[in-house]
């Protein structure tokens, strides 16, 4: 379990997390969804060591990680948003590095290579020097670097990121089989539908602060059952509201280029809102409707889009 | 301990999938000795060697005695004499593979006896200083010699031109001859050599003579060139596993940062026992040196290397790039080289120079070593040296381990 009380960090004036508490239990993957810069990696740092914490307390698996930092380092396991691997070396040899690091050794050490080796899918590759790997092999090594000592705790900052869809697969899936196996894991990632995939909660963060948390199914009540719509065009007399407001709609943003709009069975009541905006605002150019998601709610929560935000 | 032995192991497999990293901190020092060795000589009195060209037209006993003075003494360490017609020297010349063309006309020898005028043409290469310039010095000087001989054993030279030339000499006229000269020279000592005022005899302490080559003065100040540049590509390691998040991420493990680096510096051991071992082999090969010798060898440069280690190490802590350690350490190794007595002895250093250089980690290390390896002191006097590098060394660890987790951190 890991469970963080209060933490603050600030850089000089900086603040990068503010008062944030969170709980990721056994066997549970705990999203933090924000874009960067939101402090979702300074949260993770606080978490693994990289960084002391201002202010606060976290514990891992029961140890705190400032006054029993051995032994919360051995029940945790790290893979940091950047590569942290030697590329002249080979994927095997990359790992014995990783695993002795953890204190395994001999027959344990490999054994333990092989089986996540075999999870990521690199068993073939393993003599090969990294620098020899694609991306997206890289991303699975890094990943495997961290599980090897089968930790209680697992800290994903943005595995994901600029991988291609089947390291991708190999990844999320390897995260499940921990999760089934009882880990806790705490997940950051700035991707909607990872998020929505695997995480059993999650918290949005956006300037170092939580606004919103809860079960995915908590967050989207949120939302309610309503679509965003997003229209774009050319439009003017924004000061008027009402009509928008007479269709049931509420507004996430309105300017010259774009209107956000919540509104229920959208697609049903298309023409009406269709009609409804070129009449009172001006002609629309482009239509998109989205089911209800994480995304409107921090839209709804921020103003922002969460890749417009990042 | 088994992550330390990890680290270690792995810095040794990445130095040897990087051959050329490897070869550089062999290669460099090794050529920069070679070349001076061969700029110098191997055994270090190296003298420059010409050739003298030499056409004798007279083929008498005067001209050969002429040509014998080319032939022995320092002169014949100085030329290799060749005798030649006159064409074949002109095309040597021309081609600037001589240094000097004696030619004696025919005729010499007599013309001598006679004191009449006679010619040596000495031809010089224009390409060339110091050789012809020595040859002309010397026929000079016989040229003088000749004339002050003419002056005093005219007679007598005639008399012995005829002896030689066949024609019959009484042994009265021999007689005669050997009496003349005796005679004369008996006058010229009494006015060129004065009479020995008092004899001192002075008892001298005899002076301990070493046959020290020039490869064997050059041969500590290699073994540290390759510290010099082994130190620096092992402490710039380390700035390269933080660009590749090594260090950071080993901030979360367990295992943390001071295993690493004690990992790190047993890896810098063995890097420094292969290269004792590789140029120690060298020595027992060209330099004669004997395998006890190399083992004290292999002790002093580990532990030489690993004072250049902890202070390179020290150094790129402390930088905020990666590109301003490389420029750093870099700008510190050379002149370090020149002032620690890698390139040149201390002895041929200014003062003010030489004592920086003593003062230097590495001109202190080297210095400590010659006393024992070159002027052949007692092994006692590593001691002290050997002692405070340990106190640097251990105090550097200190200070390197309190900085790598703000190194990792930045």
């Amino acid at each position: 379990m890991i469970e963080i009380k209060n933490l603050s960090k600030t850089f000089a004036n900086i603040t990068a997390v503010d008062n944030i508490s969170l709980k990721a239990k056994a066997g549970e993957i705990f999203g933090l969804l924000g874009p960067n810069g939101a402090g979702k990696s300074t949260t993770i740092n606080c978490i693994s060591g990289l960084v002391v914490a201002s202010e606060g307390s976290i514990s891992i698996n029961g140890f705190n990680v400032a006054s029993q930092a051995i032994k919360a380092k051995q029940s945790l396991g790290l893979v940091p948003q950047e590569l942290a691997l030697y590329e002249d070396l080979s994927a095997h040899e990359n790992l014995v590095f990783w695993g002795s690091a953890y204190g395994l050794s001999g027959d344990e050490l490999e054994q333990r290579i092989q089986e996540v080796l075999k999870d990521v899918g690199l068993e073939a590759r393993q003599k090969e020097p990294v620098k020899q790997f694609s991306g997206g092999m890289k991303r699975r090594l890094n990943f495997a670097c961290a599980i090897l000592h089968k930790p209680a705790a697992l800290l994903l900052d943005e595995p994901t990121v600029g991988v291609d869809p089947q390291s991708r697969e190999h990844l999320l899936q390897a995260i499940i089989k921990l999760k089934k196996a009882g880990t806790a894991v705490i997940y950051t990632t700035h991707y909607m539908e990872e998020a929505e995939r695997l995480c059993d909660n999650l918290a949005i963060i956006d300037g170092g602060i939580i606004i919103a948390s809860g079960t995915v199914a908590d967050l989207r009540a949120q939302v309610g059952e309503r679509d965003l719509i997003t229209l774009k065009g050319d439009f003017v007399n924004l000061d008027n509201k009402k009509a928008l407001e007479e269709m049931n709609a509420e507004i996430l943003e309105l300017d010259k280029q774009e209107i956000r709009l919540l509104i229920a069975e959208a697609s049903t009541r298309l023409s009406e809102v269709l009609e409804t905006i070129n009449s009172v605002y001006g002609k629309v150019t482009q239509v998109t409707i989205q089911q209800a998601n994480l995304e409107s709610l921090f839209i709804k929560l921020t103003g922002r889009a969460l890749r417009d935000a990042s | 301990m088994n992550f330390t032995k990890t680290v270690a192991l792995n810095y040794i497999k990445k130095l040897f999938s990087e051959k050329w990293q490897l070869a550089m901190f062999l290669i460099i020092p090794l050529m920069i000795g070679g070349l001076f060795s061969l700029i110098t000589g191997s055994d270090g009195q190296a003298k420059p060697v010409g050739t003298l060209l030499i056409t004798d037209k007279d083929e008498s006993f005067l001209s050969q005695l002429l040509i014998g003075g080319f032939n022995q003494g320092p002169m014949a360490e100085m030329f290799i004499s060749k005798t030649v017609d006159s064409n074949e020297a002109r095309t040597l010349m021309d081609e600037g593979k001589a240094s000097v063309w004696l030619e004696i006309e025919k005729g010499f020898a007599q013309k001598f006896v006679d004191e009449k005028p006679t010619t040596i043409k000495l031809v010089k290469n224009p390409s060339q200083n110091i050789l012809p310039q020595i040859a002309e010095t010397a026929v000079n000087v016989m040229s003088d010699g000749g004339h002050y001989i003419q002056l005093l054993f005219a007679k007598e030279l005639k008399q012995f031109n005829n002896l030689l030339s066949g024609k019959e000499v009484s042994d009265l006229q021999m007689a005669t001859m050997s009496v003349q000269i005796k005679q004369t020279i008996d006058d010229l000592e009494a006015q060129l050599f004065p009479p020995q005022i008092k004899a001192v005899k002075q008892k001298l302490e005899a002076k301990k003579i070493t046959n020290k080559t020039f490869m064997l003065l050059m041969f500590p100040g290699i073994l540290f060139m390759s510290l010099l540049f082994s130190s620096q590509g092992m402490a710039l390691e380390f700035w390269k596993d933080k660009t590749q998040g090594i260090s950071a991420r080993l901030l979360s493990s367990p295992s943390g940062l001071t295993k690493y680096l004690n990992g790190k510096i047993i890896a810098s051991v063995l890097v420094y026992i292969l290269i004792s071992v590789v140029i120690g082999l060298m020595g027992l090969f060209f330099l004669k040196l004997s395998l006890s010798k190399i083992v004290i060898i292999i002790g002093w440069l580990m532990i030489s290397g690993l004072v250049l280690f902890s202070m390179m190490l020290f150094i790129c802590l402390l930088m905020p790039t990666e590109k301003s350690a490389s420029i750093v350490t870099s700008a510190m190794v050379f002149p370090m080289m020149m002032l620690g007595g890698s390139f040149f002895p201390f002895e041929t250093m200014p003062k003010w120079m030489a004592v920086i250089g003593q003062y230097l980690p590495n001109g202190y290390m080297l210095q400590s070593f010659n006393q024992w390896f070159i002027d052949d002191g007692l092994l006692s006097v590593l001691l002290v040296p050997a002692v405070i590098a340990v106190i640097f060394i251990g105090l550097l660890w200190f200070i390197n381990k309190s900085l790598l987790p703000k190194f990792a951190r930045a």
